[in-house]
């Protein structure tokens, strides 16, 4: 079918009576790796299910390619989308379900199975063909749903939280193997994670959301560095939000920054952001120790490579690169923050 | 020490053991007797068991012109045909309940069972009037149509269930990939609600082939099943033939079982209860 961009012109939709996502305008273009980043609740899923035609949309316009495809009933559209139960065929064999949408197309049988081969030879399933799908692991599972997903070759795919269901070790894992195959296929996605680490990991582009709304498009690299605002700086990571001070070196309402950027010194540095407190806890994290400072009304959080006696006075200081300016209305400031480059771990 | 382990052990082996006991004779009790009945050849009063046993009344059953044969048939056409028009009503009609939103579905099948709190006869006399109006007393179809009542609500009560239990998100996907909703319908929903739906046919089945009341005011004289059989025989004193009726009613539903175990794999069947 070929790759294809995807579009969202002010789409809103309501289920139940409540409004569940507000005006949402969303451009993907075709061939990218695009993660729908927010917390549970806030309408991920929603979106998902509407672009493949699950969750009618109150208002606006949904375009794959050059037409327009919010009218059209969910078999019509042509997006394959993973979810997050994986949604296997019990009654069926592995086969039987990365066949089945093959069967709808009319395709040979004799193909059909020439092509669930392949693909199970591709997922590194090979062999699994005529088990139940029942007695399968969870990445395994995971493994048949996207082959069924990728098998009709969809001009757009969409993954609703496709690794969340697995153990940690192998989730790490599937993450590249994902990512490689959708470079290799050059699929455009759309994947949801409530996960930051995985979105940052994995995507071109991140669409931070709250509440049914867009908050930030950004490269993985921007969205990290410049959240938008403190609700965003906060779901991204910076745990330290600290009111600016006239002294400071950079002039904002609000100063983030993240604990593994505040460091303890003997002696304030330059061209740093530098408070004093009162150590109020220091417990090890295995490379370094983490520490809780109370600084006036303030509680900072800093890291040491050597371990700090609780109740003693220490300066903690954060590199200007570090810093992160919030304004009065919480929205990140234009100028005083960091640039990219210096901020790439 | 070991002893009184022992002891303890056995009494506490004891007990199921005499309940189970207990519900065997509760089961099994009128069984036993039924069965004597349908071997006696003489049982008069003072005698505690049957002084002679043997077939003769057996042959007197299966004569010809006694109606057994055409009872039975009749009992296991009218069973099946119940079965499919119960079916038939009750597969849409469960789909449609179990994708209901709650408090309209629970209202709905309440309603549905609310002609079983009524006692049955005033209902089947009811019917029988009507029936007789529509020319159907005494027909096949007046007979299944009788036998439908209490078999609907059985069948889409069981049948709701079954499609409730069927994850939406996999009919869900099979939109997703292609399939239109008749095809996602038959492909997806129906077979993983078959057994629930299986289930459910037995239930009608049983019911159908145990029916009385219905039949009696809607079938007699011209229409006569296995129950209306045994009832003729009981009400004539002849417990002999009531018994071997009885028996013979056994057969289709035992076999109706079998027939339906058979087309369905054990890990099927484990899913009923689901
Ligand atoms: N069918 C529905 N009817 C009413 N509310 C719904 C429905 N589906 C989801 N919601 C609500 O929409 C919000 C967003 O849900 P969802 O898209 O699943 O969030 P996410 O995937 O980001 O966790 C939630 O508050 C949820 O309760
Ligand atoms: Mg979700």
């Amino acid at each position: 079918m070929g790759v294809e961009a995807l579009a969202l012109h002010g789409l809103s939709i309501r289920l139940g009576g409540a409004q569940i996502l507000h005006d949402v305008t969303l451009n993907v273009p075709a061939g990218s790796f695009t993660c729908l980043l927010g917390p549970s609740g806030c309408g991920k899923t929603t979106l998902l299910r509407s672009i493949a035609g699950f969750a009618p949309p109150a208002s606006g316009d949904i375009r794959l390619g050059a037409r327009s495809i919010a009218d059209l009933p969910p078999e019509k559209r042509g997006t394959a989308m993973v979810f997050q139960s994986y949604a296997l065929w019990p009654h069926m064999t592995v086969a039987g379900n990365l066949t089945y949408p093959l069967k709808l197309r009319g395709i040979v049988r004799a193909e059909r199975d020439a092509r669930a081969e392949a693909l199970l030879d591709i997922l590194g399933l090979s062999g699994f063909g005529a088990r139940k799908v029942g007695s399968l692991s969870g990445g395994q599972r995971q493994r048949v749903a996207l082959g069924r997903a990728l098998i009709i070759d969809p001009p757009i795919l969409l993954l609703d939280e496709p690794l969340s269901n697995l153990d940690a070790a192998i989730r790490r894992n599937l993450r590249g193997e994902l990512r490689r195959l959708q470079q290799r296929l050059g699929i455009t996605t759309i994947m949801v994670t409530h996960d930051q680490e995985e979105a940052l990991a994995m995507a071109d582009t991140i669409v931070l959301m709250r509440a049914g709304r867009v908050v930030q498009v950004a490269a993985p690299q921007d969205l990290y560095a410049r959240p938008a605002d403190l609700d965003a700086g906060r779901f991204l990571g910076v745990d330290n939000m600290l009111a600016g001070r006239p002294d400071d070196p950079v002039a904002a309402a609000t100063l983030g920054f993240r604990s593994m950027d505040a460091r303890i010194h003997a002696t304030a540095p330059q061209d740093a952001l530098v408070r004093h407190g009162t150590v109020l806890d220091c417990a090890y994290t295995g490379g370094g120790y983490h520490l809780q400072l109370q600084s006036g009304a303030e509680v900072i959080s800093a890291v040491s490579g050597v371990p700090v006696t609780p109740g003693s006075q220490v300066c903690v200081a954060v590199p200007t690169a570090s810093l992160m300016a919030f304004g009065a209305d919480q929205m990140l400031l234009p100028n005083g923050s960091p640039p990219i480059a210096e901020t790439v771990q | 020490m070991a002893l009184a382990t022992l002891a303890r052990r056995g009494a506490a082996n004891l007990l199921p053991a005499v309940m189970i006991g207990l519900c065997a004779f509760v089961v099994f009790g009128p069984l036993t007797n039924l069965f004597l009945w349908a071997f006696a050849e003489k049982w008069f009063f003072p005698a505690r068991y049957p002084t002679e046993y043997g077939f003769d009344f057996w042959q007197r059953v299966f004569r010809p012109r006694a109606g057994a044969w055409t009872s039975l048939f009749n009992s296991v056409w009218i069973a099946l045909a119940t079965v499919g028009l119960s079916m038939a009503l009750a597969v849409p009609a469960g789909y449609a309940l179990a994708r209901l939103m709650l408090p309209a579905r629970a209202f709905i099948m309440l309603i549905f069972l609310l002609p079983q709190a009524f006692p049955s006869l005033p209902i089947f006399v009811n019917i029988a009037h009507m029936f007789y109006g529509l020319g159907l007393n005494g027909t096949y179809t007046g007979v299944v149509l009788v036998h439908s009542l209490p078999g609907l609500v059985y069948a889409v009560w069981i049948a709701t269930a079954a499609f409730g239990a069927v994850d939406r998100t996999m009919e869900e996907a099979a939109r997703n990939l292609g399939a239109g909703p008749m095809r996602t319908f038959r492909d997806i929903t129906l077979p993983q609600a078959f057994p629930g739906l299986v289930a459910a046919s037995i239930f009608v089945f049983l019911d159908s082939i145990d029916e009385f009341t219905g039949t009696f005011f809607v079938g007699t004289p011209d229409i006569s099943t296995l129950p209306i059989l045994m009832f003729n025989a009981s009400m004539g004193g002849n417990y002999q033939i009531a018994s071997i009726t009885a028996l013979i009613l056994l057969v289709p539903s035992i076999g109706f079982m079998l027939v339906i175990e058979r087309f369905l794999k054990a890990d099927v069947l484990s899913r009923i209860g689901r």
